[in-house]
């Protein structure tokens, strides 16, 4: 009796596997119809991700809070407190410095590309696999947004929109193993692509040439390649790099110059290429 | 419980999982709380239903992963069905248990996972995999159990474990 119940449960157990590994190969590609019921999904969680979002934006700012008070009351241990009203004030410049840095830095990049326009998009929801890299912000369609669309934030490429629903969309970073961008390294114009390896702090950077030469330490950006990514957007630096397997390319280590676990706003580049 | 109602608790569980604690990731690594569900309920229910547990669980994932649909579906009903052997074996009062069985099934799931998407061309190493994300997943999953174990064996059996 259970030989035969085990039995069944194995002959069930393989069915299944074969039938749903099938439909994983069939959809490897986001098919229209799995990408309408994401979005649909997508659309259907939205205010319960915006209100998350807001109260942990709450949350955050009251913690923030209290650090900054338990910060001052060190601080009138030690100083005056006209010392440490000063110290609060110095904070609060560093932050508009900061911020200023940032705007300057966009600025400059939109001036040097005036056919783009960026706009601002705030994370509302992560992917929960640690396989996967993506996450959701709040522009969609109705801000104009549409696939394929370039990411980015001050320091450099974070990945590009991969589902679009109406409110908001889901952007693939570079880091996920799904992406691969064309790129090229700064000093030697050598090409290779970019792939993501479900790590935040590491890419690979393979199919370069054996016979061209990559340094360790050299900016690596993107080569306007494939249609997806305007040219000279950076991505990171060469950490390591190594033969291929093969023997027939060299692959390359690239730590990227985006903090993927502390992002909280990107923008999305928007306009032709 | 319903299959209705474990629907509803996994699309719960989704959510938070995609607001709440992606953004509490320890190492850029985030806890699997459809896994922890998933075994919590094959544990109090056994292996026919954990294994349908797990399919419910991963098939929302899926959906809105949008790619490779099945997969998840596939390693989650493993993952049900092993923890569901154990139904009926292990007394369901030890509290701390069922956070054992999802740390071990965490490498379970997260191998076949890997395996199933290097099949499928999406190239992730071994190496790396067990090295850097499978062990601070597994033992994120294994602190989060008993406090989602309790709340789930007093709906199902009414009492504290």
């Amino acid at each position: 009796m259970a030989k035969r119940y085990w039995g069944k449960t194995l002959l069930v157990g393989v069915l299944l596997t074969v039938l749903l590994l099938s439909l994983a190969r069939y959809t490897t590609r986001e098919l229209p119809f799995f990408s309408e019921v994401k979005s649909g999904l997508k659309d259907l969680t939205y205010p319960f991700a915006r209100a998350v979002s807001f109260l942990w934006g709450g949350v955050s700012n009251v913690t923030q809070y209290f650090k900054d008070i338990n910060e001052l009351r060190r601080e009138k241990d030690r100083l005056l407190q006209e010392n440490t009203a000063l110290k609060y004030q110095l904070n609060r410049l560093q932050e508009v410095e900061r911020e200023n840095l940032r705007l300057k830095a966009l600025l400059g990049y939109s001036q040097e590309h005036p056919n783009y326009e960026l706009i601002v998009a705030k994370i509302i929801e992560r992917d929960p696999a640690n396989w996967y890299k993506s996450f959701t912000v709040n522009q969609g369609k109705s801000s104009g947004i549409k696939k394929d669309m370039p990411v980015l934030d001050q320091n450099g490429l974070v990945g590009r929109m991969m589902n679009v629903a109406a409110l908001n969309g889901e952007v693939l970073l570079i880091t996920d193993p799904r992406s691969s961008v064309a790129a090229v390294t700064y000093q030697g114009r050598v090409p290779g692509i970019i792939k993501g390896t479900a790590l935040s702090s590491e890419l690979i950077m393979d199919n370069i040439p054996l016979n061209l030469e990559v340094r360790t330490g050299e900016k690596v950006l993107t080569s306007g390649q494939g249609g997806v990514f305007p040219a000279g957007i950076p991505i990171g630096y060469i950490v390591s790099v190594t033969k291929d397997p093969s023997g027939l390319v060299q692959v390359a280590k690239v730590r990227p110059y985006v903090d993927f676990d502390r992002l909280e706003e990107v923008f999305i580049l928007k306009g032709s290429r | 419980m319903s299959n209705l109602k474990a629907m509803l608790y996994f699309l719960f569980f989704y959510i938070i999982a995609q607001t709440v604690f992606s953004r509490l990731a320890v190492n850029g690594v985030k806890p699997d709380l459809i896994l922890i569900l998933t075994v919590i309920l094959s544990f109090l229910y056994g292996p026919p239903r954990g294994a349908f547990f797990g399919m419910q669980g991963g098939l929302i994932e899926d959906l809105f992963t949008g790619h490779f649909i099945g997969l998840n579906t596939l390693v989650k009903m493993v993952a049900g069905f092993l923890a569901g052997v154990l139904e009926g074996k292990i007394y369901p009062e030890n509290w701390w248990f069922p956070g054992v069985i999802v740390f071990v099934l965490t490498f379970v799931k997260d191998f076949l996972y890997v395996a199933f998407l290097n099949l499928l061309g999406i190239s992730i190493t071994f190496t790396e995999a067990f090295g850097r994300i499978m062990p601070v997943e597994a033992l994120y999953n294994f602190f989060l159990t008993p406090v989602f174990y309790f709340f789930f064996y007093r709906a199902v059996r009414g009492n504290k474990p």
